[in-house]
This record gives structure tokens, C-alpha cells and sequence, in this order.
């Protein structure tokens, strides 16, 4: 059994501090489109019948598989009495929810969506912070250069220029860019995996790089690669495996990081 | 007059309490939000006192909140995208103790003050959840303890006659019914003030729930049982009562779903 090495790539997860124009365009966003915002949700939750349906109903329905059938809570609430005071208090609440929008959007002093607006200004520097604390160390801007959820994607496309978009922070350790999917699906993966890295990802900052949660993503990572890769190319992809993967891991050396390696046993 | 079962116990009171519509009055949910607007200053220096940095929001909300979160998820249960149990309670702990920043930003933004008005937004938001408070209130709160202007409502009159106070049968309302005898002392004189206070708040909570989950069978019979622990924790064991239990058979405090009045509260005091 021969193996053969095609690309083994480390990305780093760099620290980021979120670039000055970015929250004032998210800022400057909201407020011009807070009237359609306002259309939007009147048009799919303004009656209490859509409320039930869009918010009510899809939450109660997750909630319930969520509670443990034995908790009691400290009044002596069941868990079945826990979920029906859930949906209880949810289906009655469309007339406090929309008032509360409502209020949020009404117009005062001549200014339409006033007090939405207020809240977006307020809310400016907590998105920044957790901009640049979570999802722009993974997709990177396009002032400070592509982050992770650009790179990768372009390695396993075989772009050309990937190699021009390393960091100082990556380590091309060996091969180069390699398409490793059906040319005709070329598009359709590099979109999804650059999804796929988002949200994997800004999970596993989220939860201060804990190498269990580290695995369960890495297992989402490997769902989408199989689905993809096309099996002339590279071996099954194996988080736990030694030879094809995609996965969010700890270097002793570089860090968090995403590891990246391609190849290919044949007989 | 009192009414015998069997030879063995003797119904000494019975009273069934009624749960009335109620409107609450706008002087009610006036004066509730001219009150907050006028507390506003009082209430924002209050909560950075109790809150004043990072290490309070994590001992004081953060941490009893994942503490009271952690046990309620099901060990085997997993989310649509992958998590498991421990990993949502993790998520829901990390997620929380980093909101210090936001949750102090909130805060001082509701309280600024704008335009020289002290906590103007805060203020602003008490005036537009008027009719939202007043609504609760009157759906699940009034009709149990009623107002001082309107009359008592039951969580009043239940402590009275179960302290034997009979100024309470000059208090009750249309729709409430003396099945047998009156107001009738159950616990020691010394504890009646307890007992009237412990049953005060009991009931509003206990009522206000049971209005919450539509007259839910289950929850009302939890909430019941709650409701006797706690008055035959203070009865008199020299009076021979039988003790106070959610069940019709035994001496009982409970709320019901009558057939003929509706929902109420039904007390019923058993001798030996």
C-alpha cells in the first residue's frame, strides 16, 4: 500500500482587532434599512395566527426534548409542567412581542425606527468585540487579508494563487493547492466549506478551543469533505484518521489552528 | 352548623372562594409606572451596587444561572447541530459570563440621561409596558388578591378564616359561597400572623401559575399539595383536625375547577 502526500497545510487562528469602518457600516446598515426591517417582520409575523406558527409552535418544539423528564425545579414544577408553562407563556405572548417592536420602531421626533436606531448605535462596540474576538479570526476582512474560511477553500479548490494568501501565522508544511473535489462541484464546495469553517469554527472559539467540543465540529468538517471529495483524488476524510483530513486541532508549536492534509493510499 | 362523613370526621367550615374577572384600574397601572420613573435613579444605583463589576455578574447572575440551567437538560439529548448536553450547558456558562460587558452596556444605556430627563429611556419603556402589566395583572394577579379600593381578593380572605378572623364574612364578595359553618382558627394564636402571610404569598403564586397553564390538572395538583405541606406545617395538633392534604377527604385548601362556580378556592376543615 502506497501513500502519497499531496498537501499538508497549518492555518493559524490569529488574534484581530475589527477594522474601523467595519461596525460603522454594520451601524449605518441597519439604520437605513431599519424601515424595511420593520416592513419584513410585520409581513411574516404580524398577526398572532403567523406568530404561532414562525415563533410560538418551531420553539416549544424544540424546547420539549430539551428538559430532562425527571427535573422538578425548586417550586415543584415537573418537566412536563415546565414545557406547557413554556408554551402556555409563548402562545399567549404576541401582543407583548409586538409591542415591544412596535415601540422599537415607532417614529419619534421625525425620526423613523428612532429608538431601534439608538439600540444599533449602543450596540456598536459589543459587535465589534465580538467580531474581532470570534468571527473575524476565521473569515479574516478585507482590509487586514483572508482569514481561514477564504484560504482553506482555495487550497482544496486548487486555486493558483492560494499560496500568495498565506500568513505569517500558516505553515505550508508539504505539497500545494489541490482541487479535491469534482471539477463540475468545484463551486458548490468551496462555498460550503467556507460556510462549514465559519460556523465550526467560531463554535470552537466560543467554547475556549475544548478539544471534545474541538471533535464534534471536526466531524461536521468530515461530513462535508466526504460529501464532496472525489475519491480518485484523496482518501476518505478522517479527523482521527492519519491520512486525509480537515480539522480543528491545538499545534504543540503554532497554536489553534485548522490542519489540513490531503492524500491517497492505492494498492 | 357542621356536617358529619360516616360517623367519623365532621366538616367544621367549608367556604369556596371565588376567582372574579378583574379590570385593573388605571389609577393601578398609573401609579405603577409613576412610581419606576420617579425610582429611576434609585433603582440604576442599586443594581451597580449589587453589580459592579465582572466578578459580581458571575457570582451573583452568571453562575447561579448555569447552576440553576445545568440539571434541567436531558443528559442524552442533542441538538440539531451536533451538541451535546454538557456541551450546551458549557456553551450556555461561557456564553453568559462574557455578557458582563453587554449586560452593563444595556444597563447604561436604559438609564441615561437624554435630554436632561434622568433615565429617559428606562421611563419610556415603563410608560409603554403599562397596558402590557396591566393586562398580566388583571389575568393572573388581581383576581386573587383583589386591591384595597375594589375589595380583598382571596389570597386575603383565605388567611383570615383559616386565623378564625370573622371580620372576613363581612368581607366576602358575590359569587363566594359558605358551604358549612365559618372562619375557623387552625393553627395556634401565635402562629396566625404566620399563617395568614405564608398563605398570602403562597396562593398568589401558587394561583398565578395555575392561571398561567389554563387550569393544568397536574400542575394544580402539585400546586395544591404545596399549599396543604404548608398550612398543616402550622396547625394545632391539639384541635384535632384531620390534617391538611390535596385530597377531598382529608381537611384541604385547594384549588378547583367547581361545576358549578367555576374556578376557585375550596377550604374545607375536617375534626376528628
Amino acid at each position: 500500500m502506497a501513500y502519497v502526500k499531496k498537501l499538508e497545510l497549518k492555518l493559524g487562528i490569529p488574534e484581530f482587532a475589527t477594522p474601523a469602518g467595519v461596525a460603522d457600516q454594520w451601524v449605518a446598515d441597519l439604520k437605513i434599512n431599519a424601515e424595511r426591517i420593520n416592513a419584513k417582520r410585520l409581513a411574516r409575523v404580524g398577526t398572532e395566527e403567523a406568530f404561532s406558527e414562525v415563533v410560538a409552535g418551531p420553539s416549544s418544539e424544540a424546547f420539549s426534548p430539551v428538559i430532562d423528564s425527571a427535573f422538578v425545579s425548586k417550586s415543584g414544577k415537573s418537566a412536563a409542567q415546565i414545557v406547557t408553562n413554556q408554551r402556555v407563556n409563548l402562545a399567549r405572548s404576541f401582543a407583548k412581542y409586538k409591542d415591544k417592536l412596535d415601540f422599537q420602531f415607532e417614529t419619534v421626533g421625525a425620526v423613523v425606527a428612532k429608538r431601534f436606531c439608538d439600540v444599533v448605535d449602543m450596540a456598536k462596540d459589543g459587535f465589534s468585540a465580538g467580531l474581532a474576538a470570534r468571527t473575524l479570526r476565521i473569515t479574516g476582512a478585507k482590509e487586514a487579508g483572508l482569514g481561514i474560511a477564504g484560504i482553506a477553500p482555495m487550497f482544496l479548490t486548487g486555486a493558483n494563487l492560494a499560496e500568495s494568501y498565506l500568513r505569517g501565522i500558516d505553515d505550508l508544511v508539504a505539497g500545494a493547492a489541490i482541487l479535491v473535489s469534482d471539477i463540475a462541484n468545484r463551486a458548490a464546495f468551496k462555498a460550503a466549506l467556507a460556510g462549514k469553517l465559519v460556523y465550526t469554527g467560531v463554535e470552537w472559539i466560543k467554547n475556549d478551543y475544548d478539544p471534545a467540543f474541538g471533535i464534534l465540529m471536526n466531524v461536521e468538517l468530515d461530513k462535508l469533505m466526504n460529501a464532496f471529495i472525489d475519491p480518485a483524488v484523496t482518501d476518505v476524510s478522517l479527523y482521527s484518521g492519519a491520512t486525509c483530513y480537515t480539522k480543528w486541532e491545538t499545534d504543540g508549536v503554532l497554536g489553534h489552528i485548522l490542519h489540513i492534509l490531503i492524500g491517497k493510499t492505492s494498492a | 352548623m357542621q356536617s358529619e362523613i360516616g360517623g367519623l370526621m365532621t366538616v367544621v367550615s367549608d367556604v369556596k372562594f371565588c376567582i372574579p374577572n378583574f379590570t385593573t384600574p388605571d389609577r393601578v397601572k398609573n401609579q405603577w409606572a409613576e412610581v419606576l420613573g420617579v425610582d429611576a435613579a434609585r433603582i440604576l444605583e442599586k443594581a451597580e451596587l449589587v453589580i459592579s463589576n465582572q466578578e459580581d455578574f458571575s457570582d451573583k447572575l452568571a453562575g447561579p444561572s448555569s447552576a440553576g440551567f445545568s440539571p434541567m437538560i436531558k443528559s442524552t439529548f442533542r441538538s440539531k447541530s451536533g451538541k451535546t448536553a454538557s456541551q450546551i450547558k458549557k456553551n450556555q456558562l461561557v456564553n453568559l459570563a462574557r455578557s458582563y460587558d453587554k449586560w452593563k452596556a444595556k444597563l447604561d444605556f436604559q438609564f441615561a440621561t437624554v435630554d436632561e430627563v434622568v433615565g429617559a429611556r428606562f421611563k419610556d419603556s415603563v410608560n409603554a409596558s403599562k397596558d402590557s402589566m396591566a393586562a398580566g395583572l388583571a389575568e393572573r394577579t388581581l383576581p386573587l388578591t383583589g386591591t384595597r379600593v375594589e375589595g380583598r381578593g382571596l389570597t386575603a380572605l383565605a388567611g383570615l378564616w383559616l386565623t378564625g378572623d370573622k371580620r372576613v364574612e363581612g368581607m366576602l364578595r358575590p359569587g363566594d359561597d359558605i358551604v358549612v359553618g365559618g372562619a375557623y382558627l387552625v393553627t395556634p394564636k401565635t402562629k396566625a400572623f404566620i399563617l395568614r402571610s405564608q398563605l398570602a404569598q403562597l396562593l398568589t403564586y401558587a394561583g398565578s401559575e395555575i392561571i398561567k397553564s389554563s387550569w393544568n390538572t397536574a400542575l394544580m395538583l402539585t400546586l395544591n399539595q404545596l399549599i396543604n405541606e404548608c398550612v398543616q406545617g402550622l396547625t394545632d395538633s391539639g384541635l384535632d383536625l384531620v390534617p391538611f392534604v390535596a385530597n377531598t377527604d382529608a381537611s384541604f385548601v385547594m384549588f378547583q375547577v367547581d361545576p358549578v362556580l367555576g374556578h376557585i378556592l375550596h377550604i374545607n376543615v375536617k375534626k376528628m
